[in-house]
């Protein structure tokens, strides 16, 4: 977008020199491109007159301009764009308008003994959704499908199914495009409704100065007068006291209106630890889902969704390719799947597996050396996320604190290894290969039941990620 | 150009179409008047930029031409003319007025250099009685806000709904919604905010028209005509605020009241009240009166009675005179209903009485003291 913009500031400069500067400031400079696609060129003009000037008098010159800079444009369309800030509209005789002088300014700073009460008129349009998020543009696997489900279903219903409603999982799976998409569902099937995303730092921050200012009611307004409020990023809310209990009183009013209330975090609720007992135990009230990193098949469709969303067909082996390239999370994989668009709109042609294996051969060098996983690397990792020692694991005591980490070291030395239980037996202080069976089938029949478990392993698991790839 | 035309014609017409003009911009342009030939009539158009107005007046063409004129300079001569015939002519952008008694020649700017007044030719969206309109704006436009900082709120929502037409406006301390029933459903509902500016503009030139309204709407623009006028206005972006759920359902205490004597005691309280920034305390008597009591500490201070008949218990709150006066002041019915719930919540001013429709409500935010 920043070249498009530059683009534009060259064409301004060069119209800037053969129209006087009376023209120029009125019909050119609150212009700017809106957007760019495929030699199209939309500028956004504030208003028809602009519009109708620029169409009759300059557009020869703008297209000329245009080309110019960048012959791949071929037409340029203008478009009135509302954007009240920018464009100061030149005003009517003030006699014209006399609500102008009429209006003093609202009574409430001028007198010391009465306040102006307001009507709760926020708009519900500065919601901070991001359009492009909906539920059309997410692709559902199986690492994610529950969550999918329970986000329709509160789009459907919101406020009386589940709420609140938690979605928890790593960075970059997809939780702010299902919040989102929660709330932009909501919205186009009932517009009136009033709907707040925000994460939970602009929260904390809204909150304090709220406080500096002392209009902690015009805060509270906000955000105890919306239907649905939708928090990012709940973590954060770690060690911040006063705003913890902002957001408990918050929380409170609005689900005792029914209000639906949507919460992220990259644990669950029983983990943030942080938070006191009482909002942890509210925010398991509703309903808790959780994100997995996206599995193959799951990757290989969001490629080529992108891709095609982007008009671009890609080949199997290429998708397939890229998709086990970059595993970690979909950012990762929008990142790679732009570099490899980018190169192929700069070279030209179609992407072909040998140039993208090129391509993305120098990223795979400068990555960290894979290190094959080992048994040892496993006992690690398990022994310092629980606080224990590697002879813990390895050793005898049956104490619970060693019990779990041990079976879970066995568990995942079976999944992510795929040693074979006497190995595993072997390599865990060399025990019996049935105790080594029953750990691993131990851990895969709670691991279902229980979140505290899922979210353990979870977090072990990409740590042995981020050591082995 | 040559042509001739009345004195009465030209100066109404320069009158309404003056009034949109901008006056401070960096593109003089903007600050006349287009004069142009329109086939056998005279146009006369101007432009903010942000509404534009065109006017037709008949007039006898000799030859076709156009021009611009400062606006304010040529409406305020002709309106100084006495009434007869006006002969307008332009010759290398001057335009030459003449009576038998006057003759001014007045520097304009070639037309080219002025902006087109866009039309929308598609058809009208709605078309109801001026005066309807008319009325029922002036009802509403009062509670629009002045202030641009929240765009939604400087305008006046206008949108339909079965066979009525509803207008609502607020600046988040009152609000006014007015209902106006249509005689039949329109084909294509529709839901907008106009400018604030545009409806007052609007109000003015509908003064007395017994025409018919026309509304015309388009992408970001819509475009009112009454009869041989056209005023073009941007519209304005953004959701208008889900008011509705703001208005309150139930009173705790309400009571009918004469409209001139309501307003007549407010006002006289209202005089009281200027240290207070208009803070007056409405006190309300089961057995039949309200109080309405202001104070001051330099000037001294006042109550003011009337009778009246309340439903409900004894009731107090306090309000800002301005907005009290404001709402009374377009209220059309001799007599009105103001019902309060307590305190801090908002209180609904509405009309009553036999035969009334219930079409209009004013709401008004009290003052925490």
């Amino acid at each position: 977008m920043s070249d498009v913009k530059g683009l534009w500031q060259s064409v301004l400069g060069e119209l800037e020199v053969s129209v006087t500067r009376a023209h120029f400031v009125t019909w050119l400079r609150p212009t700017y491109v809106v957007s760019n696609e495929d030699g199209h060129i939309v500028i956004g003009v504030p208003n028809i007159f602009n519009k109708q000037w620029l169409e009759n008098k300059y557009h020869g010159d703008i297209k000329a301009a245009l080309s110019k800079q960048d012959p791949k444009i071929h037409t340029v369309e203008y478009k009135v764009v509302g954007k009240a800030a920018d464009t100061k509209p030149s005003h009517a005789p003030t006699t014209a308008h006399p609500a102008a002088k009429r209006s003093e300014p609202a009574p409430q700073h001028k007198s010391a003994r009465a306040e102006q009460t307001t009507l709760p008129t926020s708009p519900a349009a500065n919601n901070n959704l991001n359009p492009r998020y909906t539920f059309e543009t997410f692709v559902v696997g199986s690492s994610n499908e529950f969550a999918h489900a329970a986000c329709q279903a509160v789009a459907k219903s919101p406020g009386t199914k589940y709420n609140p409603l938690f979605i928890y999982g790593g960075v970059g799976l997809g939780k702010t495009h299902l919040m989102q998409a929660v709330g932009n569902e909501i919205l186009r099937k009932d517009n009136t409704k009033r709907i707040e995303y925000v994460s939970i730092e602009s929260f904390t921050n809204e909150f304090i100065e709220a406080i500096q200012k002392k209009k902690n009611s015009a805060f509270t307004d906000k955000y105890r007068g919306v239907d649905v409020l939708i928090i990012d990023d709940m973590q954060f809310l770690a060690g911040k006291e006063k705003t913890q209990d902002e957001f408990f009183h918050t929380f409170n009013a609005l689900h005792q209106g029914n209000k639906q209330i949507i919460i992220s975090s990259d644990k669950p609720p029983q983990q943030l630890l942080q938070l006191e007992d009482r909002l942890r135990s509210r925010f398991a009230m509703g309903i808790t889902v959780d994100i997995q990193p996206p599995d193959l098949e799951t990757r290989s469709a969001i490629i080529q969704a992108k891709a095609t969303g982007q008009g671009i067909m890609l080949p199997l082996d290429v998708v397939d390719f890229i998709a086990r390239h970059a595993q970690s999370n979909i950012r990762e994989l929008e990142g790679t799947l732009t570099k490899v668009l980018a190169d192929c709109e700069h070279r030209g042609g179609e992407p072909d597996l040998a140039r993208v294996q090129q391509l993305l051969a120098a990223e795979v060098a400068n990555r960290p050396k894979i290190k094959p996983l080992s048994p040892k690397t496993i006992i690690e990792r398990v022994a310092s996320y629980f606080d224990l020692q590697t002879a813990d694991i390895t050793g005898a005591k049956r104490d619970k604190e060693i019990v779990v980490p041990r079976q879970i070291t066995m568990y995942l030395m079976r999944h992510e290894m795929n040693l074979s239980f006497p190995k595993i037996a072997a390599a865990v202080g060399g025990r019996d290969h049935t105790t080594a069976m029953h750990s691993v089938t131990k851990i895969e029949k709670q691991i279902d039941a229980d979140d505290n478990l899922r979210s353990d392993v979870q977090a072990i698991r990409e740590r042995l990620n981020a050591v082995a790839s | 150009m040559r042509l001739s035309l009345t004195q009465e014609n030209l100066a109404r017409a320069l009158a309404s179409v003056g009034r949109v003009v901008s006056t401070r911009t960096s593109l003089p342009v903007l600050s006349n008047v287009l004069v142009a030939t329109d086939g056998n009539r005279l146009r006369l158009s101007a432009t903010n930029l942000e509404i534009g107005i065109n006017y037709w007046i008949g007039s006898k063409i000799e030859q076709q031409g156009s021009l611009t004129v400062p606006a304010r300079l040529f409406a305020e001569f002709v309106s100084s003319l006495p009434h007869g015939n006006i002969e307008l002519s332009a010759i290398d952008n001057v335009l030459t007025v003449q009576t038998p008694h006057y003759e001014s020649k007045i520097n304009g700017i070639s037309a080219e250099e002025f902006p087109l007044i866009p039309t929308i030719t598609s058809d009208p969206v709605l078309s109801l009685d001026a005066g309807l309109l008319r009325d029922a704006l002036a009802q509403v436009v009062v509670a629009a806000s002045a202030d641009e900082a929240r765009p939604v709120l400087a305008g006046v929502y206008m949108y339909t709904e079965e066979k009525n037409l509803f207008l609502v406006a607020t600046d988040s301390y009152r609000l006014a919604e007015k209902r106006v029933e249509l005689e039949e459903e329109p084909a294509k509902g529709f839901s907008v905010i106009v400018p604030a500016r545009t409806m007052q503009e609007l109000v003015r030139l509908l003064g007395d028209a017994s025409d018919v309204v026309e509304i015309y709407l388009d992408e970001n623009q819509v475009m009112f005509r009454i009869g041989d006028v056209e005023l073009v206005s941007r519209l304005i972006e953004g959701q208008f605020p889900n008011y509705r759920q703001i208005i309150p359902q139930k009173a705790e205490t309400s009571f009918d009241i004469d409209t001139a004597e309501f307003l007549r005691i407010t006002k006289v309280a209202s005089l009281f009240a200027r240290e207070s920034a208009g803070s007056v305390k409405l006190e309300i008597k089961a057995e039949g009166e309200v109080s309405i009591m202001s104070s001051d500490s330099e000037v001294g201070g006042n109550k003011s009675s009337a009778e009246c008949e309340v439903a409900g218990d004894d009731g107090e709150i306090s309000l800002n005179a301005r907005y009290l006066t404001d709402a009374l002041s377009v209220m059309k019915t001799p007599q009105v209903t103001f019902a309060i719930s307590g305190k801090l919540s908002a209180c609904v001013i509405s009309p009553t009485g036999e035969d009334v429709v219930d079409d209009y409500l004013h709401i008004v935010m009290p003052l925490r003291t």
